[in-house]
């Protein structure tokens, strides 16, 4: 059945904030990243990560898995198939809104 | 990226600029992807061993370039695999190596079938054809417009020395494949280099 509600309507709270955005959209072209990746990447500070992380983790976005590196242990972080639905779909309907706001549909 | 209002529901921060969104979406993508996608190693590495091949060209009518690709090929392989595989670990990033291996299977059957055509044209074209295309794959994989330019112009030079018949098909491929290769990774390392 055709979806024809209004993009914003379609999109996803827990997708759409700026940090989570940034996150899976790392995670849709690197198969897995790390923590220190991630950070470096989006700019971020240890505790924010964390808790965007967490947030995309019991949506069922993201997989984390901690090893140890020797000593030293390493979080990575992977997109889930559920997660690059839900980024593609939020880039859809982003670009729908687009399209709208210059069609002058608002 | 940029900040909006709350939304109705009061969850969430919405960036109310879709297009600074999408925007801001698209550079983070293409700093992840030049970071994880080191096309150069393998492009220098098949490149080099692409112009080696030629002398065993003369070997047993195309045999012994087969052969040859029977050892480097799954060498090459490996050698790409640890390369990226201690850069993943290196950088904290990396991608599944799956699709590549499968691509690379798909040249070795397709070029292996070629070789072994009746026709002695499409045994001279035919295996360099598959890997052209071959290329053109991993060029989707990687995103890589340079990797797939050139995989489409080899592709041509492929068709048109089989269609002519050339005298010396064999080496002018595999010598014009692996420079053309070997140009594009070194080209694609200078410019990662920035």
């Amino acid at each position: 059945m055709a979806d024809d509600s209004h993009p914003s309507q379609r999109l996803d709270d827990t997708v759409h904030q700026r940090v989570r955005l940034g996150i899976l959209a790392v995670l849709t072209e690197a198969d897995q990243a790390d923590f220190g990746f991630l950070k470096d990447a989006l700019g971020l500070t240890d505790g924010n990560l964390s808790r965007h992380l967490q947030v995309l983790q019991e949506a069922g976005y993201v997989k984390i898995a901690k090893t140890f590196e020797g000593r030293r242990p390493r979080t990575w972080v992977s997109c889930t198939k559920p997660g690059r639905a839900a980024f593609s779909s939020e880039v859809a309907a982003l670009r729908e809104l687009l399209a709208g706001i210059d069609n002058g549909h608002g | 990226m940029t900040r909006g209002g709350t939304s109705p529901t009061g969850r969430a921060p919405v960036d109310d600029d879709p297009a600074a969104t999408l925007r801001q979406l698209e550079e983070v993508r293409k700093r992840t992807r030049a970071g994880v996608h080191p096309a150069w190693f393998p492009l220098v590495l098949f490149g080099v061993l692409g112009m080696a091949s030629a002398p065993f060209c003369a070997i047993g009518h195309g045999l012994g370039v087969g052969l040859f690709w029977l050892v480097a090929g799954p060498a090459g392989g490996i050698a790409t695999s640890v390369y990226h595989h201690r850069r993943s670990v290196t950088l904290g990033a990396g991608v599944s190596g799956r699709p590549y291996w499968m691509v690379a299977a798909g040249i070795f059957v397709a070029a292996w079938l070629a070789g072994a055509a009746e026709s002695e044209r499409v045994q001279t074209a035919g295996p360099m054809l598959a890997v052209a295309l071959g290329y053109l794959a991993f060029a989707y994989l990687e995103r890589s417009r340079p990797v797939a330019a050139v995989a489409d112009i080899l592709a041509l030079v492929a068709v048109a020395v089989g269609a002519t018949g050339v005298a010396n098909g064999c080496v002018i491929l595999s010598l014009s494949f692996g420079a053309a290769f070997t140009g594009t990774g070194v080209m694609l390392r200078r410019r990662d280099r920035g």
